[in-house]
């Protein structure tokens, strides 16, 4: 295959691959993507290098190109769509001819940039998967293309294109290790140029008067936000596991605004009839305690006395270290707050259009319950539940939910059903706090940081009482703790820790690490020191040893004997390391009688092995050698000492 | 000096340069960390991440790659400066896992290159690489430079490894015009024996050995012996003939002269081999050094090693004497 062709192919197949998630997370239209699959389809398949457009069939497709993007929206959903809808057209037109090396470069330009906008659309699991492959892709394309190009530009020949397994796991290996501590270690800090006039802007709550702050972040998390203990002591009923944090009234120009605040109001400890009890405990710092909506009395933490804000939740101090207890008294069915006011009946500039959708949601229903109960089932079956949106940033949030998105999270649900009830004439508040959780048993139950969530009050029948319009999905649900191994379970925790721990992780999370780290270096710094030297220790030891046994002649089981044999014939250490075989041999024949052929035998065998390469003796016949010489060596050592009285003498003076 | 050079003790022979791939990449990761700035997404993120591990992924099997690896190159018999040279390079992977691919083998100072097929984990692969000598002489044997770029293209790494020994570069062959002999002065004949020249008479019938000439075998004694037998032919007289190089040239510092002698000497070279390969007896007189006529591949040999090391000399040096005609003389003449 010749290099043009083998270019084509990769960059065909670095065009199928930037695709998939330009299309799955919505950054372009599928429509848009026909064209770049078709002409990459064709570059992989195609055996002859693909020819490029004439000049003048390019010029007349420049302005249908732009045409075509101002069509597909424009601006108005923000830079990176149409970018992207013009990208994936251009790299259409530039892949057909792109063997050439000018246009080469832009077609890889275009791709990068298009697999840069595809990454960025994307919050799926899966994403991490699809970086390691293509990564693969890239190194993949590296190892067979860069050969040749060198192979070309040197005049010599290339050796057959291919790819090495090992090289390329080890690559992705190796790169996926190093990048886990980038990831976490690159700083998040915020641009000068972040949140620039750009014509959009994530909408991710009402950030200025709801309390759920960046709502993404917090569906995704799965820390343990509140501890409750209900005072039953079994299991309790679901809608029982519902608390409030702040209950919100003021909707202007798309906002949900915190009124003035009331004046500081606090609660005794005065338990009434049909109460029940439960102590909860705030795991993390917050600024408000979370109460069931029927609260009757609460029993706040000792030393500090909490007062309620304009949206009636239970401020405290935020620099409380957690865990925070305290107790609460309630009535499971009821919803304690203010009165209904004209407030709760205000709705925002587009009331026509929002009262000529309630009332087609609504139906034939008559009474407010009915009408309230249409309203939230309409919501439920017709919008889809997602956690991040893009709203435009003159639209209001709210009717760019009911009218044109038609997906959103679980505020966008209860404000739009709040608004929808009060051009029905019924009073209706968001509320805003944690429902669900996960039974940890007797009574008690877990609720994380995912448990957030947002519902609706609504005055009907002469009551509030409590409608969630939100999808099952996106509704906080009851845990029980043995569905953890759930497939659907642990795909869910997947799920929660790669949007907690990849896709929101942030600048507080790596202070947080950072100071976790110090403290951690504080306790651990004398053990992990005396760890290091001890480790510094053995590997100076070991890198001594290897060089000591490099430095020393090995000696082989035969050498071994032979010195045994000098020793036995009374041979001081330092002469016997010194002597030759052949000197050993001429100190012990005249010693020998019976085992002078097996001394032999033994001495011609080590010469035989140590430089004629002849394999070394079994162990039986070394054994049958060294045993019959070691005895008469021995019988004669004895013999000298008796007749003498003293050890062999001859040898010695070698030494 | 540059950085990496500080790291000689720890790998030496060790060279590292950036690739044009290397300034993309480092386009593409700060244009990708603004981008990540900017928007404080997370993705953008991972992939700057990825990005940066590739890099460090890249640089330490590239690493991996260098370090686990040998190389050895045999050169040819003989070596002529400006004409192509086959060197064999012996490539040695001790790596227990990684292959060594996309391996680029070069000799230190000369051209030519070679990409060695893939080596497998210890594994030894050989390749042939083309190169030349641009002069003649006696040097040391060229280091084997084996570069590496691979897996992802950001530097080229390469490592240096000296080869032991000396390799002897004959001088440059040109078109060999008609020889100028010169004969001693004192005249006479050589009379040899020497297989190269196929005139004469045949002396004797002898086994056949290395060298000899196949149209020299005597097929029907080959056949009756069961051994392949020669005719070994007698030349009764040649005529003792020189190849005359004088060294004296005027300003031999000068390039210009330097280069002209090379000419020379490559002129010289180039007779003396197609005479000694045509069967002749050529001798070769280098101002004092005097090689006697004589034949075969050993001798002609032996004055293309001479030649190879002639260096100029002054014209203060003692002129040659004792040959007959000065015209016969290869010398270079001063030019104006």
């Amino acid at each position: 295959m010749s290099l043009r062709l083998a270019w084509q192919r990769w960059l065909g197949l670095g065009a199928l691959a930037v695709l998939p998630p330009l299309g799955l997370s919505g950054a372009v239209a599928w429509p848009f993507l026909l064209p770049l699959a078709l002409v990459a389809l064709a570059a992989v398949t195609y055996r002859t290098p693909l020819r490029p457009l004439p000049n003048w069939l390019e010029n007349l497709l420049a302005p249908l190109i732009l045409a075509a993007v101002a069509a597909a929206g424009g601006l108005r959903f923000g830079v990176v769509r149409p970018v992207a809808h013009l990208l994936v057209l251009l790299g259409a037109v530039r892949l057909l001819g792109g063997t050439e090396p000018s246009r080469r470069k832009t077609s890889l330009a275009v791709l990068a940039l298009l697999a840069v906008a595809g990454i960025a659309s994307s919050t799926h699991p899966a994403l991490g998967v699809y970086l390691l492959g293509l990564l693969a892709g890239v190194v993949a394309a590296v190892m067979v293309l860069l050969p040749q190009e060198l192979a070309r530009a040197r005049g010599t020949t290339a050796p057959p294109p291919g790819v090495s397994f090992r090289v390329l796991v080890a690559t992705v290996l190796l790169a996926s290790l190093v990048a886990v501590p980038l990831f976490v270690a690159l700083p998040r800090l915020r641009s000068p140029f972040a949140a620039a006039g750009v014509g959009a802007r994530p909408v991710s709550g009402f950030r200025e008067a709801v309390a759920l702050h960046q709502l993404g972040e917090i569906k995704a998390s799965r820390r343990p936000m509140l501890r409750v203990r209900f005072e039953t002591g079994g299991p309790v009923d679901p809608s029982w596991l519902r608390f409030a944090g702040a209950t919100l009234t003021h909707y202007r120009a798309g906002r949900w605004l915190e009124p003035k605040r009331t004046a500081p109001k606090t609660s005794a400890w005065s338990p009434g009839r049909g109460d029940l009890g439960a102590e909860i405990t705030l795991e993390q710092s917050s600024d408000r305690l979370f109460v069931p909506p029927g609260t009757t009395h609460l029993l706040p933490p000792s030393e500090v006395e909490p007062w309620q804000d304009g949206t009636e939740a239970w401020r405290i101090p935020r620099q409380l270290e957690p865990p925070i207890a305290y107790r609460v008294r309630f009535q499971p069915e009821a919803v304690h707050t203010k009165p209904p006011g004209p407030e709760d009946l205000a709705v925002g500039s587009n009331q026509e259009a929002l009262a000529l959708l309630a009332a087609m949601a609504v139906g034939e229903a008559r009474d407010e319950l009915a009408k309230a109960q249409a309203l939230e089932r309409y919501l439920q079956s017709r919008y889809r539940y997602t956690v991040t949106t893009n709203a435009p940033l003159g639209a209001d949030p709210v009717e760019w939910f009911l009218f044109t998105s038609r997906e959103g999270h679980c505020e966008f649900f209860a404000s739009a059903m709040v608004l929808l009830l009060r051009t029905l004439g019924i009073p209706a508040r968001l509320q805003t706090g944690f429902a669900g959780g996960q039974s940890l048993g007797e009574g008690e139950y877990l609720l994380r940081d995912a448990n957030a969530h947002a519902w609706v009050l609504a005055y009907v029948q002469g009551a509030w009482r409590i409608f969630d319009p939100t999808p099952a999905e996106g509704r906080p649900a009851l845990e029980s703790a043995a569905s953890r191994w759930d497939p659907r379970a642990l795909w869910g925790q997947l799920e929660a820790f790669w949007d907690r721990w990849i896709l929101t992780f942030s600048l507080a999370d790596q202070l947080e690490m950072l100071a976790g780290l110090l403290r951690g270096a504080r306790q651990w710094l004398p053990r992990g020191a005396a760890a290091a030297l001890a480790v510094a220790l053995v590997y100076a030891l070991r890198r001594w040893t290897i060089r000591w046994r490099r430095q020393a002649p090995e000696v082989s089981p035969l050498g071994k004997l032979l010195f045994e044999l000098g020793r036995a014939a009374g041979w001081e250490e330092a002469a016997l390391r010194r002597a030759t075989p052949s000197e050993l041999l001429a100190s012990l024949l005249p010693k020998l009688t019976a085992s002078r052929e097996a001394c032999l035998a033994l001495f011609q065998r080590h010469q035989l092995v140590v430089y004629g390469g002849a394999p070394p003796p079994s162990r039986r016949q070394l054994a049958a050698w060294s045993r019959a010489v070691l005895e008469e060596l021995r019988r004669a050592g004895a013999a000298a000492r008796t007749t003498s009285g003293r050890g062999p003498s001859s040898p010695k003076g070698r030494g | 000096m540059r950085w990496y050079e500080a790291l000689e003790w720890r790998f030496p022979g060790f060279s590292l340069a950036a690739t044009r791939g290397f300034w993309w990449f480092l386009a593409w990761v700060s244009l990708l960390g603004l981008a990540a700035l900017n928007t404080g997404n997370n993705a953008l993120y991972m992939l700057l991440s990825l990005s940066l591990g590739a890099f460090v992924a890249s640089g330490v099997l590239s690493r991996h790659t260098l370090a686990h690896l040998r190389g050895e190159i045999a050169l040819p018999g003989e070596i002529w400066a400006g004409s192509s040279c086959r060197v064999a390079v012996r490539l040695r992977n001790s790596s227990r896992w990684l292959p060594a691919w996309g391996v680029l083998c070069r000799l230190e100072g000369l051209p030519g290159a070679v990409l060695a097929p893939p080596v497998p984990p210890r594994g030894e692969v050989g390749a042939f690489l083309l190169t030349k000598f641009p002069r003649r002489g006696l040097f040391p044997k060229p280091a084997l430079v084996l570069e590496v770029r691979l897996p992802l293209g950001f530097f080229v790494k390469a490592l240096h490894l000296p080869q032991g020994g000396q390799v002897l570069v004959f001088p440059r062959l040109v078109a060999a015009g008609a020889p100028r002999f010169a004969g001693l002065e004192e005249g006479g004949l050589v009379a040899g024996v020497g297989p190269l020249r196929r005139g004469g008479e045949v002396e004797w019938l002898r086994e056949f050995r290395a060298g000899d000439d196949l149209r020299d075998i005597h097929w029907k004694q080959t056949a009756r012996q069961g051994r392949v037998i020669v005719m070994e032919r007698r030349e009764r007289e040649r005529p003792r003939r020189y190849l005359v190089l004088d060294p004296r040239v005027p300003r031999p510092e000068d390039p210009e002269t330097l280069r002209r002698f090379d000419d020379l000497v490559a002129e010289v070279a180039s007779v003396a081999r197609k005479l000694v390969q045509a069967g002749e007896a050529v001798g070769l007189v280098i101002g004092a050094q005097v090689i006697p006529p004589a034949w075969g591949p050993e001798h002609l040999r032996r004055l293309l090693a001479a030649l190879a090391l002639a260096e100029p000399t002054s014209l203060e040096a003692p002129a040659l004497s004792g040959f007959a005609g000065e015209r016969a003389t290869y010398r270079l003449v001063a030019t104006p």
